[in-house]
């Protein structure tokens, strides 16, 4: 309840906001020319780029947790890493490789055609959101019942057939899953839309914020934005519905035999092997190419510093983000009604929330509350925290999803209370998804900005503030070492990721 | 005798959204030493008995008692984990992040960790699982998982011990073993045991006494060849075997049959059903006075056989020794070995329900 | 159990932070401590500051980020805002603030070492660093004879496609404030309507202006004069050269970074202080020679790839700076014609 709250006072801060601008204004904000466009654009952007994303997760997902890819272990995590780059460097990057000055001509002397608008957007947008969807399929593709397929293989269905009429099927949750985040991502994505120069929802948002010393015009963009992120988080619950996701089956799993690729290992390798080239390769090089005969010593101090402040805060948000997700999750999973899915949904909303609008609304409200606590690392805290939720009640979710509630019962038929047998048998269970919430939420903490930027008390800089910073004045060798430690973090925390990942299957 | 240690009386329980109650009126008692099985087909409210003596649900009205203390009743609610009774899970639900004898442990309290995982070790000894302490419960056979999921519910000490379809995973044979070693952990610890199961076979073979039941309702309760030779009605009479139902004019002891006169248990006047189990019938060469029939068919099954017999428009099983008297196709009529059970058809009369008195 | 190891080592590293991040919220401000809030970058700021501390002792904490959204959380904040300085990246959101009246006086003897176009009304703030508006060209492929004399050249059909533009950078708001200002609003939106019609191409900042020039997207690029040299520091043979307008030209538009003291600051002299020393010799020539802006104060000479300051004024055109606050108008002038 204190969440619901908590995740509502930005909405109605922007609520109050619009009606404090009078009708005519809104009016024209929301039924402008512009407005048609940027919402076909969104739309189109979330489409493609869940289907891009969909269709190369799918097989990437597939191939390192079912078959006898070589080194899958390691591929997997490879392939997770694009999550600890920020979307407006993956961007960057993608631009200075193309063009006739691009870092392509100077190591090869041939000029490839510069990324930008739709296609530009959709290519790096699908490589940032690409471990997001790898992630949920990877949970699913653990989680899942072989068994049918063995059933529909002795059925005389060939496997193409049967990867289309019983896989996908069991499958939908995730994609689902998957597809909500991804989309949340792109409804709110402005760093990489800007740079693409492609124009959606978020980029007017940027513009109304960008120029007014006032927030009239934005609200209602935000608004908006969150009706239409609003729209598939209530889409995502219905389809979801439909879907029939209980495994019934007595005893423990069986433990599964890969299934062997044989001539297909080389082409599946090089398929694997090409998804990293982009998604890895291109924006790491672009890094280091920048980062070429700088002085790392210099910059060393303040390095130092913005890691402690960058770890500090995300560390913090991870877990205060895990723990308020807990009870949510629980409750959503195990006594479902209304209000607990509702709560639940609240925690997507958050995230799909604006970041300006949110760090805004969060500002009016500390200072008129507690402004003893205003530009505290606490406000900062509490916003990633809410803001990040949904990243954080996901995985817990389906932590529950497969743990049988029967062990609870089993525990209290033990003697054995509510509160123990949550601590005693709940909670190791559902541990490996508490884990991939606690990495996921100190991911996206380390890449946050605009929250960040706002709330952040003064002296307080983390790396992404860094980097965003020398590269908006053109220093790119200064940002890169920045870059490169956020890098090196977030492949840490990435390997937990990946190696719970077993644990959880 | 003894006084009971479980007693459940006139449960009943309403799931939310439902108009009709799941369980109604569910009464019994359970002894000390004693297995009592609940048996009916799927749906029929059986778990949900089970999970309501546990506490897992919270009947509507009704009570619950172990001894004379009251679990459930009136305003009483003992929450399951206050009621120090032992529950397995149809799929054992063995805790996957613990070792074996740390699933056995856990709901041992209130002793030094020393004497828990003696209790323990002495516990797993009994049920045959000495040297799998430090396996988890994914290493383990099904009939392992499910020995394992036993001694975690008897270490704690409960005398009474809950098991919802705890055999139905198990091949034949683990089957027949661990159903003899729940009988005879009854008997030794005198504890009382309360069974659920679809399967009519294990319901009579590891029963004390046996309760039918469908719809939410116990049908008959009473030991399990009293009620397998002697049904309420048809349908206990179906469920437990096969049988013959046969429509018969009674006048008296006698009756008339479209197999002839038939001496009945009872005394009874007009139209009443007679469930006449195959075994319970004599295949004869025909003879004067009865009518007599054709074999349709046969099945040989090793050590006895049982032949279709059509009397008139009437179709009958008979069961006999294994030596092949009769091929398709002969003549043959059909007499009782016994006295014929009449079955109260009349279900709209629950007071007439064969009941055995509760104590 | 290796798993729970792991877990657990996880959780002291979050437990550790946590008491870092608790630590560094309850750390209590010093006394002689400045909250700057800054929309210039950090590169643009550090050095300044750290010399700051060193000479007189006060300590700065120092609040970054982008300049509108700093105004805007400033105007939330109202009275109860921790900033005793704002430092803006331009004069438009300085003026903001004037008009909200959150800004007491500069002192006088500080304001005095500027010229009369570097202050605002009243004297409530004063500029720091000056930031030409340019034209920035491909030098591979744009030759001399094609440069154009004024911006308003920029709609000929010859340039159709080739120029970038940045309308939401708050540098090309304040020119075409500017541009409102000298030639009146008919005239701004007739450029503007123009521009689009000659398919100018929307960028996100000054900097993709620039690259996009070398990528070969666009020839010609409206981006501020510091930029370019700072990518030409790092790469001498960038292909992107730029240059002024003919003289008096509003495409020659010098703006200008600014200070100003919030009236609700407990700490006005500490404060007074830093203004001042932003226009110290030593900070405009960190101006000048380390960040490529032109010094505000005459005593400074510029960085040798800039033209002189005398140069710069004379071909720059007549504008009150105080007037570029009035942003509003032209940020509905923007979404008239459908920039915005």
């Amino acid at each position: 309840m204190v969440c619901a709250v908590a995740v509502l006072l930005p909405l109605g801060y922007l609520v109050v906001r619009s009606l404090g601008a009078d009708a005519g204004e809104v009016g024209r904000v929301i039924f402008r020319r512009q407005s048609l466009t940027q919402l076909t654009n969104t739309l189109l952007l979330c489409v493609a780029v869940v289907g891009v994303t969909t269709l190369t997760a799918l097989p990437a997902a597939w191939l390192t947790s079912r078959t006898d890819l070589p080194m899958k272990r390691v591929f997997a995590l490879a392939l997770v890493m694009p999550l600890a780059i920020p979307g407006y460097l993956m961007a960057y990057a993608l631009l200075s490789l193309g063009g006739d000055y691009g870092s392509a001509f100077h190591l090869t002397g041939v000029s490839i055609p510069r990324l930008n608008g739709f296609t530009g957007s959709l290519v790096a947008l699908s490589i940032y959101n690409f471990p997001y969807m790898l992630l949920n399929l990877r949970s699913g593709l653990a989680s899942y019942d072989t068994s049918l397929e063995e059933v529909a293989r002795s059925l005389g269905h060939r496997p193409a057939r049967v990867f289309f009429s019983v896989v996908m099927p069991q499958l939908w949750p995730s994609i689902l899953a998957g597809g909500l985040l991804v989309s949340l991502h792109v409804v709110s994505d402005f760093g990489v839309v800007s740079l693409m120069r492609y124009e959606t929802f978020s980029y007017a948002l940027y513009q109304a914020y960008q120029g007014a010393h006032g927030t009239r015009g934005a609200a209602p963009i935000a608004l908006l934005m969150m009706a239409l992120a609003g729209v598939f988080i209530v889409a995502e619950l219905l389809l979801l519905r439909r879907v029939i996701l209980t495994r019934a089956g007595a005893g423990q799993a069986r433990v599964r035999r890969p299934l062997r690729l044989r001539a297909w290992k080389m082409p599946s390798m090089l398929f694997v092997g090409l998804l990293l080239l982009i998604g890895l390769a291109v924006p790491i090089f672009t890094i280091m190419y920048g980062a070429w005969g700088t002085a790392l010593g210099s910059q060393w101090r303040s390095v130092r510093t913005a890691v402690l402040d960058s770890l500090s805060v995300s560390a913090a948000a991870a877990v205060a983000a895990t723990l308020l997700a807990l009870p949510i999750a629980y409750m959503a999973r195990r006594y479902p009604s209304r209000l607990s899915l509702s709560l639940e949904r609240l925690g997507f909303l958050g995230y799909a929330t604006p970041p300006l609008a949110f760090a805004l609304g969060l500002l009016v409200v500390t200072l008129g509350v507690v402004p003893g606590l205003y530009q505290t690392t606490f406000v900062l805290i509490y916003a990633y925290s809410l803001h990040f939720l949904a990243e954080a009640v996901g995985p817990i979710r389906a932590g529950l999803f497969s743990a049988n509630p029967k062990l609870e019962e089993a525990s209290r038929a033990l003697g054995v209370g509510p509160v123990s047998t949550f601590l005693r048998v709940t909670l190791p269970l559902i541990r490996p998804g508490m884990i991939v919430s606690l990495s996921l939420v100190f991911l996206s903490v380390m890449k946050e900005l605009p929250l960040t930027m706002l709330l952040a008390p003064p002296g307080f800089e983390t790396l992404s503030m860094n980097i965003w910073q020398y590269t908006e004045e053109a220093m790119y060798a200064s940002a890169a070492p920045y870059a490169l430690v956020v890098l090196g973090v977030s492949a840490m925390f990435v390997g937990v990721l990946v190696f719970n990942e077993r644990g959880a299957a | 005798m003894k006084a009971p240690l479980l007693c459940v009386h006139n449960l009943t329980k309403t799931f939310a959204g439902y108009d009709s109650p799941v369980i109604r009126d569910i009464s019994f008692c359970v002894y000390p030493g004693e297995v009592l099985t609940l048996v009916g087909p799927s749906g029929c409210g059986k778990t949900t008995t089970l999970r309501t003596v546990m506490g897992f649900e919270q009947a509507d009205i009704g009570e619950v008692k172990r001894g004379e203390e009251v679990l459930q009743g009136g305003v009483v609610f003992v929450a399951p984990e206050r009621r120090k009774i032992g529950f397995v899970f149809q799929d054992y639900a063995l805790f996957p992040h613990l070792s074996v004898l740390g699933n056995v442990m856990f709901g041992i309290r209130g002793v030094p960790k020393a004497r828990k995982r003696a209790i323990a070790t002495e516990v797993l000894w009994m049920l045959g699982l000495a040297g799998l302490e430090e396996r988890r419960p994914h290493d383990l056979s099904g009939g392992q998982q499910q020995r394992v999921a036993l001694a975690r519910a008897i270490a704690p000490g409960s005398r009474i011990v809950l098991l919802d379809e705890p055999f139905s995973s198990l091949d034949p044979d683990t089957r027949h073993t661990i159903r003899g070693e729940v009988r005879m952990l009854a008997e030794r610890a005198k504890m009382a045991v309360v069974l659920v199961t679809h399967d009519q076979e294990e319901a009579l073979s590891t029963a004390d006494r046996l309760a039918v039941m469908r719809d939410g309702v116990i049908e008959q309760l009473g030991p399990p060849e009293f009620v397998y030779n002697h049904p309420a009605n048809r349908f206990v009479a179906q469920f437990l075997g096969r049988t013959n139902l046969i429509d018969c004019q009674a006048s008296g002891t006698m009756g008339e049959s479209p197999l002839g006169k038939v001496e009945l248990e009872r005394a009874a006047t007009g139209a009443v059903t007679l469930s006449l189990r195959p075994e319970h019938l004599e295949l004869h060469k025909p003879i004067g006075g009865r009518p007599s029939g054709k074999v349709i068919a046969r099945e040989f099954k090793g050590h006895d056989m049982t032949y279709h017999i059509r009397i008139g428009i009437g179709e009958y099983l008979v069961q006999t020794d294994a030596a092949c008297r009769f091929n398709v196709g002969d003549p043959a009529s059909i007499s009782l070995r016994t006295k014929a059970a009449i079955v109260d058809d009349t279900e709209a009369e629950p007071t007439k329900r064969v009941r055995l008195p509760l104590a | 159990m290796p798993c729970f190891k792991r877990v657990g080592a996880l959780f002291t590293i979050v437990a550790v932070a946590i008491h870092i991040g608790v630590l560094g919220a309850f750390a209590p401000l010093q006394a002689e401590e400045l909250v700057l809030y800054s929309g210039r970058s950090k590169s643009l700021v550090e050095p300044i500051v750290q010399r700051f501390t060193e000479e007189t002792g006060i300590d700065v904490q120092v609040k970054y980020g982008n300049t509108a959204q700093l105004s805007v959380a400033l105007l939330e904040e109202g009275d109860r805002s921790p900033a005793d300085v704002f430092w803006s990246q331009d004069a438009g959101a300085l003026g903001a603030l004037v008009s909200a009246a959150m800004f007491s006086p500069i002192d006088e003897p500080t304001l005095d070492r500027v010229p009369g176009v570097y202050r605002g009304t009243g004297g409530q703030w004063v500029a720091t660093s000056g930031r030409a508006r340019v034209l920035a060209y491909s030098s591979t492929r744009v030759s001399g004879e094609d440069l154009p004399g004024s911006v308003f050249d920029l709609t000929d059909s010859k340039y159709h496609g080739k120029v970038g533009w940045a309308p939401a950078n708050a540098s090309f708001q304040a020119f075409v404030t500017a541009m409102r200002k000298s030639h009146g609003d008919d005239k701004a939106k007739a450029w503007l309507e123009s521009m689009i019609e000659n398919q100018a191409q929307v960028y996100p900042k000054n900097t993709a202006i620039i690259q996009g020039i070398a990528a070969g997207e666009i020839d010609y690029g409206l981006p501020n004069h510091y930029y370019l040299l700072r990518f030409k520091t790092a790469d001498s043979q960038y292909p992107v050269e730029q240059t002024g307008f003919s003289a008096g030209d509003i495409g020659n538009l010098v703006n200008v970074a600014g200070a100003g003291v919030l009236k609700t600051s407990q700490k006005q002299a500490a404060a007074q202080k830093f203004v001042s020393y932003l226009l110290s010799a030593k900070a405009q020539q960190f101006f000048a020679s380390d960040t490529f802006e032109y010094p505000v104060v005459a005593d400074v000479t510029p960085s040798p790839e800039l033209q002189p300051l005398a140069e710069l004024r004379d071909g720059a055109p007549r504008v009150d700076l105080d007037s570029l606050e009035d942003l509003q108008g032209t940020l509905d002038l923007l979404a008239e014609v459908g920039l915005r």
